[in-house]
C-alpha cells in the first residue's frame, strides 16, 4: 500500500467519524439525553424556582409538579407583581388572574395532543439541527447543552441546558434563527425526586396515546370547515375542536398546527371588522397575525416567527365541503 | 356628511384626492373642527402603523391647519388618482378599525411602536388625552372599548392554544410560564 492510499483511507476514516451522526448511533448521541428529559419532566416529583426572561422584563415563578398514582398535577405561580396562577392536570387547565377578578378554566381537549416522545421524533430532522454544544453550569449542577437550529426560519430553535445526572432541563432557551435569545427560562433552585426505570411511575406514559384523526368531526361544528393550502414545510394539524368563551359563550373554532415541536393555533369565528386583530403583532416568542376572511375573523397565534402565523393565516380558505382539513 | 369627508380627507392625505375636490374638502377643514382634529388623528394613526415614531405636533394640527389654510388656500399638486381609498385606509377599513389596530399594538406590540420619539404607552396616553380634550369622546369610548375587547379576545385565544402546549414536554414548563407572563396590561 502506497503512502497515496494509506493518506486516502485516513482521510476517508477522518470524514466518516466527523460526519456520524449526534443523533443515534455514535458514542454519545443527543436523542436519548432528550428521551431522559422528557421522562424526567413528566414522571418525576419536583418544586422549583425558576426566572422567565422576556421582552425585558424578568419574572419569578414557582412550580410543583406531582405525580401521583399516574396522573400529573402541576401548578405554576407568580412570585413578583400580581399573583397569577395555572394549575393544571390531565384534564383541565385553570388559570387565576386576580387583577382581572377572572378564574378562567378549560378541559384539556378529548382529542388529546400527541405527547412528543423524542423516540418519534425522527420527523423532526428535515426541520431541525440537533448537536451539543459546550458544557455548562447552572444551579450549582454541571450541565450539558443540547442546541437544536431550525433549518429553516418558520421555527425557533432551543438551547437546553440538561442536568448531567437527571436530565432535567435547568435551563432553556428560546432562540431566533440568528440564535439570540427570544425567552430564558431558568431555574434557581429545585427539589428533584428523580424519576427511576424501577420507580413504577410509568403508567401514564404506557397508555396508549391517541393519533389525530383529520376528519373526526368536533363536538358541535361550525357550518364551514376550512383549509390551509400553504403550510410551512413539516407543520401537519394535530387537533381541532370548536370552543366557546367561557364568559361569553361565543363559539369559536381551533386548528392546532404542529411540526412536532413547535405549536401554533388558528382561531376563527365570526366577527365584524374590526372587532379582531388585524395585521402582525407580537409579545416575546408569541406572535399573533390576524385578519378578515369571508367574514369570518382568522387569527393565528403560537411560540413561532411573525412569518409563520402570517403565512399559516394568509392560507385559510372556507373549504366548499366538510371534512377537509388538510390540503 | 363629515364621514364623508373624513374618507376624502384621508385621500388628501395620501395625495390621491381629485384635483376638483380639494377646494372643497379645505374649505370643510377650515370650517370643522372635528374634521381638524381627525386630520391630527390620522396622521398619528399612519405613523403608528407604519413602524414610525409619533410626532406630538400632530396634537395641535387642527390649529397648524387653520392658519395654513388662512395664508394659503391652495398649495396641493396631487399625483394621478390611484384608488379611491388611500394604501392606509384600505388596509384597515376605516378610522374606528385603525384606531383598534393602535389599540391592539399598544397592548400587544409596544416594540412595535418603541422609537426615538413617542413609544406606543406613550401613543395612547396622548391619543386619550387628545381625544378626551376634543369634542369626540364617542371615539374615546370605542376605543376603549375595542381595546378590551380585542385584549380579551387574544388573551383567550392565547389560553387555548397553551391548553394544548403543556403535553409536548419538550417544551417543559415554558407554556405555562409565558401564560403566566402574558399581562395585557403591561
Amino acid at each position: 500500500m502506497n503512502r497515496f492510499s494509506i493518506l486516502v483511507q485516513w482521510l476517508i476514516a477522518c470524514c466518516l467519524a466527523a460526519s456520524a451522526p449526534l443523533w443515534g448511533g455514535g458514542p454519545d448521541p443527543v436523542l436519548p439525553m432528550l428521551e431522559r428529559m422528557a421522562a424526567t419532566l413528566q414522571r418525576s416529583n419536583y418544586q422549583g424556582t425558576f426566572v422567565y426572561l422576556h421582552n425585558n422584563q424578568l419574572e419569578a415563578m414557582r412550580i410543583h409538579h406531582v405525580l401521583q398514582d399516574g396522573k400529573v398535577e402541576e401548578r405554576v405561580w407568580s412570585l413578583n407583581g400580581s399573583p397569577r396562577q395555572v394549575v393544571g392536570d390531565s384534564q383541565k387547565v385553570t388559570c387565576i388572574a386576580p387583577e382581572s377578578d377572572a378564574k378562567w378554566r378549560q378541559s384539556r381537549s378529548e382529542w388529546q395532543f400527541p405527547i412528543w416522545m423524542p423516540a418519534n421524533s425522527e420527523s423532526l430532522r428535515p426541520y431541525y439541527d440537533f448537536r451539543w454544544l459546550e458544557d455548562d453550569r447552572v444551579a450549582g449542577r454541571e450541565v450539558r447543552v443540547i442546541g437544536i437550529t431550525p433549518r429553516d426560519s418558520y421555527r425557533y430553535g432551543y438551547k437546553l441546558y440538561l442536568d448531567r445526572d437527571t436530565a432535567f432541563p435547568l435551563k432553556s432557551d428560546l432562540v431566533d434563527e440568528r440564535g439570540n435569545p427570544i425567552e430564558q427560562i431558568m431555574f434557581t433552585d429545585l427539589d428533584l425526586q428523580p424519576w427511576t426505570e424501577t420507580s413504577g411511575q410509568t403508567e401514564t406514559l404506557q397508555q396508549p396515546i391517541p393519533s389525530p384523526e383529520p376528519n373526526a368531526p368536533p363536538q358541535t361544528q361550525l357550518p364551514e370547515t376550512w383549509a390551509f393550502a400553504s403550510l410551512p414545510s413539516g407543520f401537519a394539524l394535530s387537533a381541532r375542536e370548536t370552543r366557546a368563551d367561557p364568559l361569553t359563550n361565543r363559539r369559536f373554532e381551533q386548528y392546532v398546527f404542529s411540526d412536532g415541536l413547535a405549536t401554533l393555533s388558528v382561531f376563527i369565528e365570526r366577527l365584524a371588522p374590526g372587532e379582531g386583530l388585524s395585521g402582525g403583532s407580537g409579545l416575546g416568542a408569541l406572535n399573533a397575525w390576524g385578519g378578515q376572511i369571508d367574514g369570518y375573523q382568522v387569527t393565528a397565534v403560537g411560540e413561532v416567527p411573525l412569518a409563520t402565523v402570517s403565512k399559516v393565516m394568509q392560507s385559510a380558505t372556507r373549504a366548499v365541503s366538510r371534512g377537509t382539513l388538510t390540503p | 356628511m363629515t364621514g364623508d369627508y373624513r374618507e376624502k380627507l384621508s385621500t388628501l392625505m395620501d395625495e390621491e384626492v381629485e384635483t376638483d375636490e380639494i377646494d372643497d374638502v379645505l374649505k370643510h377643514l377650515e370650517q370643522d373642527e372635528a374634521l381638524r382634529l381627525a386630520w391630527g388623528r390620522y396622521h398619528m394613526i399612519r405613523d403608528a402603523m407604519r413602524g414610525e415614531s409619533v410626532r406630538p405636533e400632530y396634537m395641535d394640527i387642527a390649529a397648524a391647519v387653520r392658519s395654513r389654510l388662512e395664508h394659503e388656500p391652495t398649495v396641493l399638486a396631487p399625483r394621478g388618482r390611484r384608488s379611491r381609498q388611500p394604501h392606509w385606509i384600505r388596509q384597515v377599513g376605516g378610522i374606528a378599525m385603525a384606531a383598534s389596530l393602535v389599540a391592539a399594538a399598544i397592548l400587544v406590540i409596544p416594540h412595535l411602536l418603541e422609537g426615538p420619539g413617542l413609544t406606543g404607552r406613550d401613543l395612547a396616553q396622548e391619543t386619550a388625552r387628545d381625544v378626551r380634550t376634543s369634542d369626540n369622546a364617542v371615539v374615546a369610548a370605542l376605543v376603549k372599548q375595542r381595546q378590551s375587547e380585542l385584549a380579551a379576545r387574544l388573551n383567550l385565544y392565547l389560553e387555548s392554544h397553551q391548553n394544548y402546549a403543556p403535553v409536548s414536554h419538550m417544551q417543559g414548563m415554558r407554556p405555562y410560564a409565558s401564560l403566566i407572563g402574558f399581562n395585557p396590561s403591561h
